[in-house]
C-alpha cells in the first residue's frame, strides 16, 4: 500500500525557490534577508517550540514542525517585506506549518474534555492552562500569544493576518467562555 | 469571575507555559534546517515525510502488438498505460495544490481495428473513464482555487494515480485524492479494466451471479481489523463496536473499489471514514484468492 497516513504526498513536497528573477539586486536582498530569518529563528525558536508543543503535545512532532517551518521561513525569506516584522511573518509559517502538519498527519491531539470541571477555588495557574490547552486551535493561539507570550494585538493581527477588530472581538468571545467554564 | 482577573490569571500561567522544556535537540534540528535552507537546490523532501516519495511507475508495453496483430482474440498483455495529462501546482502560505491528472491511452491501437469488437468496447471504456477522471479533477480544481481566490481559511489539493494492477487479464488505475480543508480527507477511485471484455468492471461483475461473495469477503476483511487491533491497540476500525453499533461497518457495496495485486489477490480500497475514524486514513485491505476463488465466474 502507497498511500498511507504516515506518508503522505504532500509533505513530499519541496519548497520551490523562485526563478526567472536572478537579478544581482534581488539575490543580494534575499540573502540579507536571509540573515535576519536566520537570526531571528535562532533568537526565538524556543518560542516558536512552545507554541507548536501546545498544539501536539508531542516532543518530536513539535521539533518537526519547528524545522520544517525554519526551511520554509529561509526559503522564502526573500517575501519578507519589513525587517522589523521578522518575528510576527514567521509565527504565520509556523502556525501555518502546524495546521498542515496536524491535517495531514489526521492525529488527534488533545480535545476538549467535558470531564473536568474547575472551579474558582481551585483554579490554579496550571488549571488554567489546562483549560486553555483545550480550546480549539485557533483560541489556544489567541490567549497563547497575548497572554503568554506578551504581544501586542497588532501584532497578533499581523501574524494571523487578520484586522484587528476581529482579533479584538474574538479574543474577547474567547476570554467570555474561559471566564464561564470557570465560573 | 471578572474580566480583569481572568486576564491577570492569564498572565500568571504564563510563566508556566515559558517553563515548557524544550528539547536539547531542539536547536541542532534548526540549525539542519537552516543549513538545507541554504542549499540552492530546487527541491526537497522534508525529514518529517522522507517515506512519503511516490514513484508512479508506468509498465513498459511490451508484447501487446502481437497479440493485438490476431484480432479477434481477447486483448491480453500489457496494453494500457497511464500518463499525466494535466499537471497543476499551486503554492503560497496557505494554499497548496499538487495536482497531476492522468489519462488511459491504449498503445499500438491500428486505426483499423479501432472500431470493431472488443477493440471498439475498449476505446469506448477509455474514453469513459478519461471522461469521469476529468470531470471529477475539474470539478475538485474549481473548488481548490474558488477557495484560494477568497483567501479564506487555508485550502490544500493532492491528486495523485497510480496504475495498481496491469496483468494478463487485468488493468486497474488508482486516482488518489487528498482534500484539505479543516481536517483533511482522503478518498480514492479505482478504475478497473477487464482485458478480455475490454469493459469497465465492478466487483460484483467478477463473481457467479448465485455466490455470496460479499459477506465472505466482508468477513475476511473483519477478521483483517481485529487482527490488527490485536496486533496494536491503536488501531480502530468500524468493527464490533458495542457501543455505537450503528457505527460498524456493513460490508462492501456495489460501487467497491478493488483492483489486484501482484499475486492476483483482490485488493479493497476504502476512502477516509469508511471503515476506520479519520485518524486511520484511508485503508486498503487485500483478500487472498484462497477465501474467494471458487466464487469466481
Amino acid at each position: 500500500m502507497i498511500f498511507t497516513r504516515a506518508a503522505h504526498p504532500a509533505m513530499a513536497l519541496g519548497v520551490q525557490t523562485n526563478r526567472g528573477r536572478g537579478a544581482k539586486n534581488q539575490e543580494h536582498m534575499t540573502n540579507s534577508k536571509q540573515g535576519i530569518v536566520q537570526k531571528t529563528l535562532l533568537e526565538n525558536y524556543q518560542s516558536y517550540y512552545r507554541l507548536a508543543f501546545s498544539y501536539v503535545h508531542q516532543e518530536a512532532d513539535a521539533m518537526d514542525i519547528v524545522q520544517e517551518g525554519a526551511y520554509r521561513a529561509m526559503r522564502k525569506a526573500g517575501s519578507l517585506r519589513e525587517d522589523c516584522f521578522a518575528d510576527t511573518w514567521i509565527y504565520r509559517i509556523m502556525i501555518n506549518t502546524a495546521k498542515e502538519y496536524i491535517r495531514k498527519y489526521h492525529r488527534v491531539y488533545e480535545e476538549l474534555n467535558e470531564d473536568c470541571a474547575v472551579t474558582e477555588e481551585n483554579c490554579s495557574s496550571l488549571e488554567l492552562r489546562t483549560i486553555v490547552d483545550k480550546l480549539p486551535l485557533q483560541e489556544k493561539t489567541l490567549i497563547i500569544l497575548r497572554f503568554y507570550e506578551d504581544k501586542s494585538l497588532t501584532e497578533i493581527a499581523e501574524i494571523l493576518r487578520e484586522n484587528i477588530n476581529t482579533v479584538k472581538s474574538r479574543l474577547y468571545r474567547t476570554l467570555d467562555k474561559l471566564r464561564k467554564e470557570l465560573s | 469571575m471578572e474580566m480583569e482577573e481572568l486576564e491577570r490569571k492569564l498572565s500568571a500561567a504564563g510563566a508556566d507555559y515559558r517553563n515548557i522544556p524544550v528539547p536539547k535537540n531542539m536547536e541542532e534540528k534548526l540549525n539542519k534546517s537552516l543549513r538545507d535552507a541554504g542549499k540552492a537546490h530546487k527541491f526537497r523532501i522534508p525529514s518529517i515525510a522522507a517515506a512519503a516519495m511516490i514513484a508512479v511507475v508506468l509498465l513498459p508495453n511490451t508484447g501487446a502488438g502481437i497479440a493485438y496483430a490476431m484480432g479477434s482474440i481477447p486483448v491480453v498483455g500489457k496494453l494500457f498505460q497511464a500518463v499525466t495529462f494535466r499537471d497543476y501546482q499551486y503554492e503560497d502560505d496557505r494554499f497548496h495544490a499538487d495536482v497531476q491528472i492522468p489519462q488511459i491511452t491504449a498503445k499500438d491501437l491500428d486505426p483499423g481495428q479501432q472500431s470493431t469488437g472488443t477493440f471498439g468496447e475498449l476505446e469506448e471504456t477509455i474514453e469513459q473513464i478519461n471522461f469521469d477522471i476529468e470531470e471529477t479533477t475539474k470539478q475538485l480544481i474549481a473548488e481548490f482555487e474558488s477557495s484560494a481566490t477568497l483567501g479564506e481559511s487555508y485550502n490544500d489539493l493532492v491528486i495523485r494515480h497510480e496504475t495498481v494492477t496491469d496483468d494478463e487479464h487485468y488493468f486497474a488505475l488508482k486516482l488518489f485524492i487528498y482534500q484539505g480543508a479543516g481536517s483533511g480527507t482522503q478518498s480514492c477511485k479505482v478504475y478497473t479494466i477487464d482485458k478480455a471484455s475490454g469493459k469497465q468492471i465492478q466487483l460484483g461483475d467478477l463473481f457467479r451471479e448465485d455466490s455470496d461473495y460479499n459477506s465472505r469477503i466482508s468477513e475476511n476483511i473483519r477478521e483483517q481489523m481485529r487482527a490488527a487491533v490485536t496486533e496494536d491497540a491503536g488501531n480502530t476500525y468500524w468493527v464490533d463496536r458495542e457501543d455505537k453499533p450503528d457505527m460498524n461497518w456493513k460490508g462492501l457495496t456495489a460501487e467497491q473499489d478493488f483492483y489486484f495485486d501482484t499475486d492476483g489477490n483482490l485488493v479493497l480500497a476504502f476512502d477516509e471514514y469508511e471503515v476506520a475514524p479519520g485518524f486511520m486514513g484511508a485503508q486498503e485491505f487485500t483478500v487472498e484468492k484462497s477465501v474467494y476463488g471458487d466464487l469466481l465466474k
